[in-house]
C-alpha cells in the first residue's frame, strides 16, 4: 500500500485538499498587516513564489504558489506561528521582529471558485510541518504581460483576516482538526 | 510640489519586510525592502498629478513589493483601487467598485493621464486652489515624527498622515 501511495504521489503529485477544509496563511511581520487594509494585495504578491515547471507528471503546470496550512491537519494556528517566528528570532539573534500578526483563512471550496485564476490547494506535508499547504495559482489571468490585480483582490476576497485575540482566530482556533 | 513633499516622506517612512515565504531562517533581511528609482520617480509624478488641487478623499494603504515594486491601495466599503509602481516605471492600475471590476492597465509613464482621470474622481477630494495644498503633514513611525509645514493659506484642510499612508483628518484647531 505504501509503495502504491508512493507511486501514485510521483505521477500525480500531492494530494488536493477537500473542498470543506480551510486554508489558512499567517503573518508575521507588521508590515503585511496594514492600517486600514487588511492583508495588502502587495503582501500576498510578496508571498507568492514561482511554480516548478512540472513536479509531477500529470499534474498542473503551476505559475505561483503560497505556503499555507490545511486547518483539518493543524493542532494550532497562533502556536505554531508563534514558534516559527522564534525560531527565525533565535537564528537572527533576536533582532528580528517576526511575530504573529495575524492570519488569513478561507475555505477551500471558495479559494477554488475564484475566476481570475484556477487555484488548487495542495497537501505538502514536511518535517516541520504536517499540516503544511500550498495554494497553487494556474490560468493566471494576465494583462500586458503582468499578473492580474484582480487575482490578488479575488485571494483577498475569498480569505477572512483573524487578528491575534479577535474572536474570529479563536474561533478558528477552535476548529483546527476538524474541516468545516 | 505637495506630491513630491508628500511622497519623498512616504518613502522614507515605508517599512517592508520581507515576508515569511521570502525571508527563511537562513537567509533572512530586516528593515527596507528597496523601491527601484524608476518606482519612486513613476508614483512621484502620477500623485503630483492626481492630488492636484486635491487631497485623498479615501485613506491609502502603502506596501512596497519584493521586486522594487511599490503599491498604493485605497479601500473604502465598495470601492477598491490597486495602483501598483513597476520597478521599470510603468503604472499597473486597477478598480473595482461592489466587487465588480471597473478598468484596469498597465501604462507607461506618458499615458499616465487616462489613469489620472479614472482614478481622479474616486479617490481624491477636489477643493477650491486656495484650500486644496496640504498644508502641515506629519509622517511618522513609532521611531520618529515628521512635522512638515508645506504651505500655509488662508483657508487651509490639515491632514495628518500617520504610519506610511493612513491619515486622519485634523480639525484645525488640534493642529
Amino acid at each position: 500500500m505504501a509503495i502504491f501511495d508512493g507511486l501514485k504521489f510521483l505521477v500525480f503529485g500531492p494530494a488536493r485538499a477537500a473542498d470543506d477544509d480551510v486554508w489558512f496563511h499567517h503573518w508575521l511581520t507588521n508590515s503585511e498587516v496594514k492600517r486600514g487594509a487588511l492583508n495588502h494585495p502587495k503582501c500576498w504578491e510578496n508571498a507568492k513564489s514561482a511554480c516548478p515547471r512540472r513536479a509531477f507528471i500529470f499534474s498542473p503546470i503551476g505559475k505561483y504558489e503560497i505556503s499555507g496550512r490545511l486547518r483539518s491537519r493543524a493542532d494550532s494556528v497562533e502556536a505554531y506561528a508563534t514558534s516559527v517566528a522564534d525560531k527565525r528570532k533565535a537564528a537572527n539573534q533576536n533582532r528580528s521582529s517576526h511575530e504573529f500578526r495575524g492570519a488569513s483563512f478561507g475555505r477551500v471550496h471558495d479559494l477554488r471558485s475564484i475566476e481570475s485564476a484556477q487555484v488548487e490547494v495542495y497537501c505538502t506535508p514536511d518535517d516541520d510541518d504536517t499540516a503544511h499547504s500550498d495554494l497553487v495559482l494556474s490560468d493566471v489571468q494576465m494583462i500586458s504581460g503582468e499578473v492580474s490585480r484582480e487575482v490578488w483582490a479575488d485571494l483577498r476576497d475569498a480569505m477572512t483576516f483573524a487578528a491575534p485575540g479577535s474572536v474570529e482566530l479563536r474561533n478558528q482556533e477552535s476548529q483546527v482538526g476538524v474541516r468545516s | 510640489m505637495t506630491a513630491l513633499n508628500y511622497f519623498d516622506l512616504l518613502r522614507r517612512t515605508i517599512s517592508v519586510e520581507p515576508s515569511i515565504d521570502e525571508a527563511s531562517a537562513e537567509n533572512e533581511t530586516e528593515g527596507l525592502l528597496p523601491v527601484s528609482p524608476a518606482a519612486k520617480a513613476s508614483a512621484l509624478r502620477f500623485f503630483e498629478k492626481l492630488l492636484d488641487r486635491g487631497s485623498f478623499l479615501v485613506e491609502p494603504s502603502v506596501a512596497a513589493g519584493n521586486d522594487g515594486s511599490i503599491g498604493f491601495l485605497f479601500e473604502r466599503q465598495e470601492l477598491y483601487v490597486d495602483i501598483d509602481f513597476k520597478s521599470d516605471g510603468r503604472l499597473h492600475y486597477f478598480v473595482r467598485i461592489n466587487k465588480e471590476t471597473q478598468a484596469e492597465a498597465v501604462l507607461k509613464p506618458r499615458f499616465y493621464e487616462s489613469a489620472v482621470r479614472t482614478i481622479r474622481g474616486l479617490v481624491v477630494l477636489e477643493q477650491e486652489p486656495r484650500t486644496a495644498i496640504l498644508t502641515r503633514v506629519d509622517i511618522g513611525s513609532s521611531a520618529e515624527m515628521h512635522s512638515v509645514p508645506i504651505a500655509s493659506p488662508a483657508r487651509d484642510t490639515p491632514i495628518r498622515l500617520v504610519n506610511a499612508g493612513s491619515y486622519q483628518r485634523l480639525e484645525p484647531s488640534l493642529v
